[in-house]
């Protein structure tokens, strides 16, 4: 049996590399929730340029804290899949392929102004559209589910002043409305049902896909 | 080789809302039951809903595609289609809204009504199936309100008060109104009261990721701790290869324990079919064996053919003022039926169903909603999220599409799952019919979103492929050996004790989610099969609709 054999679909893909101790039990195929136990581990260098590729994509500023602040380069630690592993699961985004993109961006993105970072984003965004992609899920999903970020929306956003984030173990049923007399007032209206007795052929000539249909075939 | 073989008085294949409804039945009649399901239990901490992530994980090992998923228990589907299913105890209603509407009395009689492509009557009427409605939405514990005049009467069963509309609900309630157009709050299999160790739901949202509290009813909480508690045999990792036949009669099953790789052969005097839409017929099809050239219960070759998922169209619309949709349940909190039947002025026949959506959370904000209109990245994210997030209700129409023969199941003869077993197929097109449809109710969702006062809107267009959350009509029941795969009684016309029970038994679509329907059909099949078990293990060929034995 070749590798290709098996690479067919679900559940049906192999570890590229064996099991370790550090990633115990990550090809079990099954996703851990809340990604890695052990997130992929970044240098100081990868930090800063990931952190600078957030704070980019989504600026600080108007009651909302900066990316690099809620813990982002943690959520791209826990949801990128290790070396050695095959990445199965969304944002389906290696180390390698990750750390390949953040060496081509370089020491100087980091370093550079707002303005240096966002052509350099908008470049990539145009030439590699899969990893910028992956990048951008990466942190809107991680700096959309950080507590301070939570309470940035409450704060800042009327629609959002009851938002908590995870659907459990609040919910919402304190500040939900409810049907009323009012709002039901005209529920049911203007509306009735076939009886079963009633069921009649309707007439066919009207409609428009069938006509065309016929046309197309007596032409022939 | 076959490692273990034991008997039953009847193997059922599948632990959804087919397998699970037929079972239950059956052993409360006193039959001995072995339910084979090749996924897991699902607990309460396997749910995203406590984790702040819980919105990445819904792409991850909560996505509703199994492509996408990957888990162990899932197998490959192939061809231009996203399926939505699980496998799992419960089936696919573990990641369902729980909406729970029935279908109306014409939708048992589309090949009067029209009779297009492969369209028939159902071999049943809506008054048929009515007490098993009732029956099985007691099981499950639904809510709603009474008194639709879009449908018979349906107070045979107690519901719960409806699930809450929020400001989503009440305003999307009034642009109906104010177009004269009909609405009314649906029915959901979503308790608003605690039951049988259930807690009730808190408007928490998120059921298209389960519910870990059970407010969500699913045979996982409705079915499976009182089937088992009344000796139903329930093997989960248990992943079936070949349906086995002899002399014309199905004589139990072949599977696989995913644990161990062991094989194992369980022999029924009876087998139930219920592993959905597209695990069915693959299941059939690779049951092909002596007798059975083409696969079991496919001498007419229809094994597969009609699949219908419904045609779909997503529309977002953005307001200036709070909708709040990250709160309340995903059922929808209320549907209009105004378009639903059929009037060929339109230019096509068939309906749809509209229904106001929730918005999930922040991230999914961030990521474009239902309709991928994203947020822009750099300077003008802020502006463009604090604008919409929250802002925000998503109508969705489904309409009934027409089953068509080359929209199908087969065997994908290249792919195959991690037992080694082929993947499963699926052609499915949208009939000019289909899109004439949807197209009409894209237009009739801006007319309800403008009469709201939408600032700014963003649809899909017609769906293709379509969102296949509903998987139907692949082995549909019918009138006759030529029309369809099972008579009325969901036995196979070339194997009489062999049982068809889910989704793949819907002999049309209606254009309403059809798990009520599903569940009722499975009452119905279990009450037959427990009445008739003597009756159905002598028979030697499939008796007529006209001289089956009734109940």
């Amino acid at each position: 049996m070749t590798q290709d054999d098996t690479l067919a679909g679900p559940g049906a893909a192999p570890a590229l590399g064996t099991d370790r101790p550090e990633q115990p039990d990550f090809e079990t195929g099954r996703p851990r929730l809340g990604g890695l136990a052990v997130p992929v581990q970044f240098d100081e260098t990868e930090t800063e340029i990931i952190a600078a590729i957030a704070d980019t994509l989504i600026p600080p500023g108007d009651g909302f804290p900066a990316p690099s602040e809620v813990g982002i380069v943690n959520f791209f630690g826990r949801y990128t899949t290790p070396s050695g592993f095959r990445p199965k699961h969304y944002p389906y985004l290696s180390e390698d392929r990750l750390k390949n993109a953040l060496a081509v961006l370089g020491e100087e993105f980091a370093d550079s102004d707002a303005q240096a970072r966002t052509q350099a984003l908008k470049r990539m965004e145009k030439d590699d559209e899969e990893i910028f992609g992956q990048l951008r899920s990466l942190v809107y999903y991680g700096y959309y589910c950080a507590d301070s970020v939570i309470a940035a929306i409450q704060r800042e956003i009327p629609a959002g002043r009851d938002y908590h984030g995870p659907p459990l173990p609040y919910g919402y049923l304190h500040c939900i409305e409810d049907w009323d007399d009012d709002s039901l007032a005209t529920a049911g209206q203007g509306a009735g049902y076939i009886r079963t007795e009633d069921v009649v052929r309707v007439d066919l000539s009207k409609l428009t896909w069938l006509n065309a249909r016929t046309t197309k075939e007596d032409e022939k | 080789m076959t490692a273990v073989a034991n008997e039953t008085d009847v193997l059922v294949i599948g632990s959804g809302p087919g397998g699970a409804g037929v079972t239950l039945k059956l052993v409360q009649a006193g039959y001995r039951v072995v339910c084979l399901e090749q996924g897991p239990w699902v607990t309460p901490s396997d749910h995203p809903h406590h984790h702040r992530e819980w919105e990445i994980e819904k792409q991850r090992g909560w996505a509703y595609d199994p492509n996408v998923r990957g888990l162990p228990e899932d197998y490959p589907v192939t061809g231009f289609t996203t399926p939505y299913l699980m496998n799992n105890i419960g089936g696919s209603t573990m990641h369902y809204a729980g909406h729970w509407p029935r279908y109306k009395p014409v939708d048992f009689r589309k090949g009067t009504e029209h009779g297009l492509e492969g369209t028939i009557d159902w071999p049943i009427s809506y008054e048929e199936l009515a007490p098993y409605y009732d029956e099985n939405d007691a099981i499950y514990g639904i809510s709603g309100m009474v008194g639709d005049p879009s449908y018979p009467d349906r107070t045979g069963v107690d519901r719960d008060p409806p699930v809450r509309p929020g400001k989503l609900g009440r305003s999307f309630a009034s642009a109906l109104s104010s177009l004269g157009w009909h609405w009314w709050p649906s029915d959901n299999a979503i308790i608003t009261r605690p039951r049988e160790g259930r807690d009730a739901d808190i408007a928490a949202g998120n059921e298209l990721s389960g519910s870990p509290t059970g407010s969500l009813s699913t045979p996982t909480h409705t079915h499976w701790p009182k089937a088992v508690a009344l000796g139903a045999d329930l093997r989960t990792y248990a992943r079936v290869e070949q349906i086995v036949a002899k002399n014309g009669k199905a004589t139990g099953a072949i599977y696989l324990d995913r644990r161990t790789g062991q094989r194992h052969e369980v022999k029924a005097k009876i087998v139930v079919v219920s592993a959905n839409g597209i695990g069915t017929p693959r299941l059939l099809l690779m049951s092909a064996q002596k007798g059975h050239p083409d696969g079991l219960a496919n001498s007419n070759g229809l094994v597969g053919k009609y699949l219908m998922h419904h045609i779909f169209a997503f529309c977002d619309a953005w307001f200036d003022e709070p909708m709040e949709g990250y709160k309340g349940a995903f059922g929808a909190p209320l549907y209009s039926h105004e378009f639903y039947h059929t009037d060929t002025n339109r230019g096509f026949v068939n309906g749809f169903g509209m229904q106001v959506a929730r918005s999930f959370g922040a991230a999914f904000a961030a990521m474009g909603s239902h309709t991928g209109y994203v947020a822009p990245w750099g300077k003008d994210h802020r502006k463009f999220f604090n604008e919409h997030f929250g802002n925000h209700l998503m109508v969705f129409m489904f309409g009934e599409d027409l089953p068509v023969e080359t929209n199908c199941v087969t065997l994908d003869p290249d792919v195959k799952d991690s037992s080694g077993l082929p993947a499963a197929h699926v052609n499915w097109e949208p009939h000019p019919n289909d899109i004439a449809l949807s197209n009409f109710g894209i237009d009739r969702i801006f007319d309800a979103a403008r009469a709201l006062g939408a600032v700014e809107t963003n649809d899909t267009g017609v769906l293709n492929p379509p969102p296949a959350w509903h998987l139907m009509g692949t082995c549909r029941m019918g009138n006759n050996p030529q029309d369809s795969v099972t008579n009325k009684w969901h036995q196979t016309w070339d194997v009489p004790n062999l049982f068809i029970v889910d989704g793949s038994s819907l002999t049309t679509g209606g254009a309403v989610n059809p798990t009520s329907t599903i569940g009722a059909l499975a009452v119905r099949a279990g009450d037959y099969i427990a009445r008739r078990f003597s009756d159905i293990v002598d028979q030697r060929t499939t008796p007529s609709n006209e001289s089956s034995p009734g109940v």
